[in-house]
């Protein structure tokens, strides 16, 4: 299961898209038990993002997605666990990344740290450069910022 | 009753007895004779009432002598007892006089003594008090002196205290001076420091491009791995 969890979730990468992934799946919740005899998919057509209906398309013609709609329910409450799970890891940097940034840094930790996290990205000039990570209660300021206050204390 | 009526009473008594008296004895005699058988005369009833009159006229004529002369005598004795109580007075009146002058003469004395007495004494009070008028003034002056002196130690203790106190305001003064100095040279270096870092910020803030930005956030990455972070 959790496989076809990974493969669902693979696009959310920061925290706005968990948030928004997390709000297409209250408002999914809401067909469940509507219209039944409809496929799921079809019910939630130009209800919630269109990528995301055509996952579930994908999974109801797989027979993943269960067909009673309180399995369904079963399938995407465990779905949102799954994602409130993920660690998830603040940055603070000095500039704003771009998407080809953000998916480099998604992958440099699946690759270097073995795990899936969720970025909380924030942007603050005044560190100048480098980053502010915080990391499961631990924090490390290694801006800019610090390093030249650093030298300017010495001098 | 006075005594000169008493007089008056008594000499008409004596006169009256002495007529009685009179008209007795001329009846005994003319009984004597007729007893010895003596040829007597015959005097008529007019004789006798004559008689009786002139008798009368001669008492009554005697009375006024007699009283006349018990009322000289009278009078003689009071003007003899006025003579002697005048004399008495003036003698009294001389005594009294010379007692009053020698009362006088006294009272003068006493006055004079008096007088001198007191002159005396005023003068001597006027002496004492010159010399207890020096006495005070010395005393003052000593006072005084002792006055200006204790005010003088005091002034100048107090005027020292008073340099004392100056000084250590000023001591104070220019301690707080140098620590205001301090802290305000402190803040400005803080300051400068502050504004070169600023300023150091947005220069290397503006000269870093992208790629160096994220090679740096890359960097960060690699680090905070190292430490353990991750």
């Amino acid at each position: 299961m959790e496989e076809i969890f990974e493969k669902l979730v693979e696009k959310i990468i920061t925290e706005e898209d968990l948030v928004f992934f997390l709000d297409q799946l209250s408002i999914l919740r809401r067909f469940l038990f509507l219209q039944t005899q409809i496929p799921l998919s079809e019910r939630l057509k130009n209800k919630i993002d269109e990528k995301l209906r055509k996952e579930i398309e994908k999974l109801e013609k797989g027979r993943i997605l269960p067909s009673s709609p309180e399995e369904q329910s079963s399938f995407f409450k465990e779905l949102e666990n799954f994602l409130l799970k993920i660690p998830k890891v603040k940055l603070e940097i000095a500039f704003e990344p771009s998407e080809e940034f953000i998916s480099e840094v998604k992958e440099w930790f699946k690759e270097k740290i073995k795990k899936r996290v969720i970025l909380d990205i924030s942007v603050n000039p005044k560190i100048v450069g480098g980053a502010r990570i915080e990391f499961e209660g631990k924090w490390k300021d290694f801006s800019l910022e610090k390093e030249i206050e650093k030298l300017y204390g010495r001098i | 009753m006075e005594f000169g009526e008493i007089l008056i009473f008594i000499s008409l008594g004596v006169g009256f007895l002495v007529i009685i008296l009179l008209l007795i004895d001329i009846y005994v005699s003319r009984k004597r004779r007729d007893e010895r058988g003596e040829i007597s005369l015959k005097f008529s009833e007019e004789f006798w009432k004559r008689l009786e009159g002139i008798i009368e006229e001669e008492t009554k004529r005697m009375v006024i002598e007699i009283e006349k002369k018990i009322l000289e005598d009278l009078i003689n004795e009071q003007k003899r007892q006025i003579s002697n109580f005048r004399q008495k007075l003036e003698v009294m009146a001389e005594e009294e006089k010379k007692e009053v002058s020698a009362f006088s003469q006294k009272l003068e004395e006493k006055r004079k003594s008096f007088e001198e007495s007191i002159k005396r004494e005023t003068l001597e009070f006027a002496q004492s008090l010159t010399k207890e008028k020096d006495e005070i003034l010395k005393e003052i002056k000593r006072n005084g002196e002792r006055l200006i002196d204790e005010l003088n130690r005091k002034f100048s203790q107090v005027l020292d205290s008073f340099s004392e106190s100056i000084k250590k305001k000023i001591s104070d003064a220019e301690t707080s001076i140098e620590n205001y100095k301090k802290k305000r040279l402190e803040e400005i270096d803080r300051e400068v420091y502050r504004k070169i870092v600023d300023v150091s910020k947005k220069i290397i803030g503006k000269a870093i491009d992208i790629s160096t930005h994220e090679k740096l956030v890359m960097d960060a990455l690699e680090k905070a791995k190292k430490e353990g972070i991750f």
